[in-house]
């Protein structure tokens, strides 16, 4: 086998190696509940785990649950994981009562996990909903887990975050392949073919996992910060001006705004941050926040659309055809919407 | 006889067609644009890979799709689409005025630039190179200007900084951008060994005369370095060979 093809190996090897190098874990946070499903006797009490696992390359902070479920409840407040760090694990503990005067029978509680995940200075809130199986049965021996103490979050051990298999398999096989071409004939036609057997592995996959839909929504939306046509701004920063207050106190009619944003968009929470601080000044103003990903009939009806692209952070008054793009001296634009403008 | 540079106008054009489809009305598609073309123009059609590449780094999500999908450009025609398809490989073209010799060391300027990329949007969780892209600015910066959405601030200035720069290298060395940094023809450029598309020299014919070398846009002398990664096959040299010692070829490599 010549240099030459070795060298032709090694390049797209590369490629193959800075890309799996290049990307984190999966986001965000993976869940799962120990033991699930669990039984309660009606006027004891059972205590479960929820673990949580970060699969990101990021913080992941105040970690809560938020119990929706009237007939079983917690006895005790969960305490919230503060921080979890990149790849950590850790679990909350729930201790859960059920009523005496709970009625038997399996069912299913629902619950919400709530964080925040911030990359850079941007910062989400996330809500998970989850689900327990119970089953409420008849006491007659109840168990009562004694001397239930509040406790801090549950460290779970040493339990890594599962293995990113696909990706280093994928890798691995590709270096394999080039390997076995190292030592082989006619180099150029098996690297070729060895290549064609990874794209077509890797699109596959790729396709499976939806992935094509998310280049195209990547695409469709235009975040104007994310290619240079503003500065981005931190939602830190968003704070109104003395006068920007004064002038929001002198709204006389009802307004309702509509904040369209994306997930992964670095200024919209500014502007949604903006729009939440004129309305703690005045109750005058009612906002509704609108992903344009998953609603984007939304955003084509209301306007947020320049040629064919949907345009993100956005902010809409209903009533009017006017529509705020991008953050860039938000404060007196959202006041001229508001028509108490100077 | 530049039968091949006529070809080249006519699929070059397709190029552009192409990345302008969205005037016909057409969303954005799942296909990624196998050159440079910011996926946030007003009328493209297609998602830039370099792009989605950083986006994809800022969101943690392992790149099959992508990766799939580049392989098989790379496969198809490598750096074949810059010098076929690519509409600022156009626009680099039609400002081609000095064919001057590459600089060896220079060339592997785009792959610091791909890596300074990859780089950035890890450290700073941002597409950072979307802000300095050249193609970004004649494609994105300035249609939002008039469609009212982007503003004469200090990231639109810095877009029509670079692009300034890149014009002035572009007339001042021919394909200036695709030579020494553009990320995609980096990227393309790591496939351009085993690409399908490839230019055959028939060392039997070449009596080394040079004036392949002297018609090469992209400084190479493609009568000693025919399989060089910085060639984009755009078939100069091939209808500047009296001799037709060389030749654009499709297909497995049969190796000399």
């Amino acid at each position: 086998m010549s240099a030459r093809a070795v060298r032709s190996l090694v390049l797209p090897a590369v490629l193959v190696v800075l890309s799996l190098c290049a990307v984190a874990q999966e986001p965000i946070l993976a869940f799962s509940v120990e033991p699930d499903p669990i039984t309660i006797l009606v006027g004891g009490r059972s205590e479960v785990r929820v673990v949580v696992e970060n699969r990101s390359a990021f913080e992941a902070d105040d970690v809560e649950i938020v119990w929706d479920d009237p007939a079983v409840v917690p006895a005790l407040d969960p305490a919230p994981i503060e921080s979890l760090d990149p790849f950590a694990t850790d679990a909350i503990r729930l201790v859960l009562e059920a009523s005496p005067d709970a009625v038997e029978g399996a069912r299913t509680a629902r619950f919400e996990v709530v964080y925040t995940y911030c990359v850079g200075d941007v910062c989400y809130q996330i809500v998970e909903a989850l689900g327990l199986g119970i089953a409420v049965e008849a006491a007659a021996d109840p168990t009562v887990i004694e001397d239930v103490r509040p406790t801090d979050s549950v460290e779970v051990g040493e339990r890594a975050t599962p293995f990113p298999w696909p990706w280093v398999g994928l890798g691995v096989a590709f270096i394999a392949v080039g390997c076995a071409l190292f030592v082989a004939r006619r180099a150029g036609r098996r690297a070729a073919a060895a290549l064609m057997l990874v794209l077509a592995g890797a699109l596959a996959y790729g396709v499976a996992r939806n992935q094509h839909e998310q280049a195209q929504g990547i695409g469709a939306v235009l975040c104007t910060s994310c290619v240079g046509i503003e500065e981005a701004r931190s939602v830190h920063d968003a704070r109104l001006s003395p006068a920007a207050i004064d002038a929001l106190r002198s709204l006389d009619v009802d307004v309702e705004l509509s904040v369209f944003y994306a997930e992964w968009c670095h200024s919209c929470p500014y502007a949604e941050a903006m729009v939440e601080r004129a309305a703690e000044v005045t109750d005058r103003i009612a906002y509704t926040f609108v992903d344009v990903e998953i609603d984007p009939a939304l955003a084509a009806e209301r306007g947020v659309i320049r040629s064919g692209r949907t345009v993100v952070p956005a902010i809409v008054r209903a009533g009017s055809d006017e529509v705020l793009f991008g953050v860039e001296d938000l404060e007196r634009r959202l006041l001229d919407l508001l028509g108490v403008g100077r | 006889m530049r039968r091949l540079t006529i070809a080249r106008r006519g699929t070059q054009g397709l190029g552009l067609l192409f990345g302008l489809f969205g005037v016909t009305g057409i969303g954005m598609t799942h296909i990624l644009f196998p050159g440079l073309h910011c996926y946030a123009c007003p009328l493209a059609v297609t998602v830039c890979p370099i792009g989605l590449m950083q986006n994809l780094i800022v969101f943690g999500t392992p790149p099959y799709f992508w990766l799939g999908t580049i392989v098989a450009y790379g496969l198809l025609a490598g750096r074949g689409f810059c010098g076929w398809f690519c509409p600022f490989g156009t626009l680099n073209d039609l400002l081609s005025f000095r064919k001057v010799r590459i600089s060896k060391s220079l060339s592997f300027g785009k792959f610091a630039v791909l890596l300074a990329t990859i780089g950035a949007a890890w450290y700073f969780t941002d597409t950072i190179f979307c802000k300095l892209c050249p193609a970004a600015s004649i494609e994105a910066s300035i249609p939002y200007l008039f469609l009212g959405v982007a503003k004469v601030n200090q990231p639109f200035l810095i877009h029509m900084g670079t692009l300034a720069g890149t014009l002035v290298g572009m007339v001042l060395v021919s394909r200036f951008w695709c030579r020494y940094l553009c990320p995609m023809g980096g990227l393309l450029a790591l496939f351009n060994r085993v690409s399908f598309l490839h230019l055959h020299l028939d060392a039997d014919r070449c009596t080394g005369c040079g004036a392949c070398a002297a018609r090469c846009p992209m400084g190479l002398e493609p009568h000693v370095e025919h399989d060089d990664h910085n060639c984009i096959k755009c078939g100069e040299c091939v209808d500047a060979c009296h001799l037709g010692a060389l030749s654009l070829r499709y297909g497995f490599r049969r190796r000399t």
